[in-house]
């Protein structure tokens, strides 16, 4: 759906984004991070053809923007990290002007049909100057659902959002994929792009320094994974017997507290990354005895790869040849 | 669906957008008013003169009222023109609008068509306005009044193109303001000053002023191009010597002035993007 290669983006000695090389697929979600100035921003405006590159090519629907400059526009949603609107316009009229811009069919009803997906519907006469940031925003989004896009590209679409707002946001968003849309996200709210992106991409100092599925960029940057079990009791000899097993790194026991249920033991065992331990740990544990109360498997969430890449300015492409 | 229709689409909604907003706003009447009240003054003083005199010798008296009610509809409007680009550009509605099917062209040429619109509505009232004088005060609605609207119309979209050009070459809406502002200043204060040095006779003036006479008029050979004043001077001028190809002149070079600013303003317009 969307095909970037070899962009580069140069003010004056500043590189914004060098030689990026990037595929959105059809019907994926892409969680696009960075950190602030990493090139985010400025990629989408490329993409979009607001910001002319230095060099390279960005494809969208197979095709280059000059190559069908409307009908590629119009077959693209875009919400902006902030909502510049037309303050002396109601919702409802702001919304129908980008009806009728868009050639939306039946566009009062469309509009109408939007402002209730963004429950806004009871606040459509109101002018747009006098909503708060959050209405702003899912404002914004019900102009993006307007004339049902087929690729969405959101910067920053939950940024000003209470958590019932983001719910709903991500409920939208999830609806959108569901119904084989293609999004394209930018945000900050890791925790969010971790629920519902397919594939995730992290750029930093406008290089792309990983792009692939959350559990496979887990699996690569993971030295060690950590599983905790929790036991009434820890058997004699169980220790050891877990040592042995392979791929087990280290075993150590740790006394637990249990509210109202007196004390405990867990067992804390560091396994090298890769096949599935559990059922294995769990066999030895049941054959020595052992009550099994627990059991949790800590990885890496999206906050802790960011940062672990972003950090140490680590590239996975160029371990895979890509960069 | 061509591009060209997509562009003429856009260019009518953007149109109609601006348009619908000019018109619920103060500014327009605003201008209309103090435009209608000068020419009153000016009429005012032509009955005046005739009750003192006894008689007026002006072949169409109402063109002067009129041609300053034009000037100054015109300057709003070119001042209007100045804010267009650069204003959306600072409040970051123009990059919302090219998100979606809408590009420099339409762009652009919906903000021209909107002014041209608005001073479509200017005529009309000019023409109610003057048409209503005329039978008050029996000057007559001579011809002269509608040819001076209607070249008013093409020297209009000179100044307005003006003012666009100088909206999509600036970073901000307080800037091209301020450069419009200048423009006019200079062209208006260069006319007033070389039509006056020009009355004084020669031997009345220094060696050095009438080396400063010579360069001013070197000066107005370009200035006669560049001001978008003196294409509204030049149709005036026509409409009051009944000279027809004097008229048509003065539309064609305002055409094709307003051709090529409007040309340039969407060239500087691209290479400066819409993002704030």
């Amino acid at each position: 759906m969307i095909e970037i290669r070899g962009l580069t983006k140069r003010f004056g000695q500043l590189t914004a984004v060098d030689n990026l090389n990037l595929r959105v697929e059809k019907g994926e979600i892409f969680g696009f991070l960075g950190p602030n100035g990493a090139g985010k921003t400025t990629t989408i405006m490329m993409i979009l053809g607001l910001i002319r590159p230095t060099s390279g090519s960005v494809r969208i629907f197979g095709k280059e923007l000059s190559e069908d400059y409307f009908g590629i526009k119009k077959r693209l949603g875009v919400l902006s990290e902030y909502q510049y609107m037309y303050d002396e316009m109601t919702a409802r009229e702001y919304l129908t002007f980008f009806a009728r811009l868009y050639q939306v069919e039946q566009g009062e009803k469309r509009v109408q049909e939007v402002l209730e997906r963004v429950r806004l519907r009871d606040r459509q006469d109101e002018l747009v100057g006098g909503y708060s940031k959050g209405m702003k925003q899912k404002l914004g989004l019900a102009r993006v659902l307007l004339h049902d896009p087929e690729i969405l590209i959101l910067d920053e679409p939950t940024s000003s959002l209470d958590p019932y707002g983001v719910r709903e946001v991500r409920d939208i968003l999830l609806e959108e994929h569901e119904r084989g849309r293609t999004l394209l996200i930018s945000s900050h709210l890791l925790s969010e792009i971790e629920r519902i992106s397919t594939r995730v991409g992290i750029m930093n100092k406008g290089r792309l320094l990983a792009e692939n599925t959350m559990d496979e960029l887990r699996r690569r940057l993971t030295q060690e994974v950590t599983i905790t079990v929790d036991l009434e009791s820890i058997p004699d000899g169980v220790v050891d017997k877990l040592r042995e097993l392979p791929n087990v790194v280290s075993v150590e026991t740790v006394p637990v507290s249990r509210d109202g249920a007196g004390a405990g033991m867990s067992l804390v065992i560091k396994t090298k990354p890769g096949a599935e331990r559990r059922a294995e740990i769990a066999r030895v544990l049941s054959s020595a005895g052992a009550i099994i109360l627990g059991m949790r498997t800590s990885e890496m969430n999206l906050e802790e790869v960011f940062i672990t890449i972003t950090e140490n300015n680590i590239s996975l492409l160029a371990e895979e040849g890509v960069a | 669906m061509s591009a060209t229709s997509y562009r003429l689409h856009a260019t009518r909604l953007i149109a109609g957008r601006e348009l619908r907003s000019t018109v619920f706003g103060i500014g327009i009447y605003i201008v209309m008013t103090i435009a209608f009240v000068l020419a009153s003054y000016g009429v005012n003083s032509f009955l005046y003169n005739i009750s003192q005199n006894g008689a007026l010798a002006m072949p169409s008296p109402l063109l002067l009222p009129l041609f300053v009610a034009v000037f100054l509809s015109s300057l709003y409007l070119g001042l209007l023109s100045s804010l267009t680009i650069s204003r959306e550009r600072d409040q970051g509605t123009l990059e919302v609008l090219f998100y979606g099917p809408v590009d420099s062209f339409s762009y652009v040429m919906g903000k021209f068509i909107e002014q041209m619109l608005v001073f479509g509505v200017f005529i009309l009232f000019n023409l109610v306005f003057f048409a209503f004088v005329a039978l008050i005060t029996n000057f007559g609605f001579s011809l002269d009044i509608i040819w001076l609207l209607l070249i008013s119309f093409f020297v209009a979209a000179s100044v307005v193109a003006f003012g666009i050009f100088l909206s999509s070459i600036t970073k901000s809406s307080r800037a091209s303001v301020f450069l419009f502002i200048l423009f006019m200043a200079f062209f208006i204060g260069f006319f007033w000053g070389y039509s006056t040095l020009m009355g004084i006779p020669d031997k009345e003036l220094s060696a050095g002023m009438i080396y400063l006479r010579q360069a001013l008029d070197y000066l107005r050979r370009v200035i006669e191009w560049v001001s978008p004043l003196e294409y509204l001077n030049r149709g005036a001028l026509a409409v009051a010597s009944s000279s027809v190809s004097g008229f048509f002149a003065a539309v064609g070079e305002s055409l094709a002035y307003g051709v090529v600013l409007l040309a340039a303003s969407i060239f500087f317009f691209n290479r400066k993007g819409v993002k704030k």
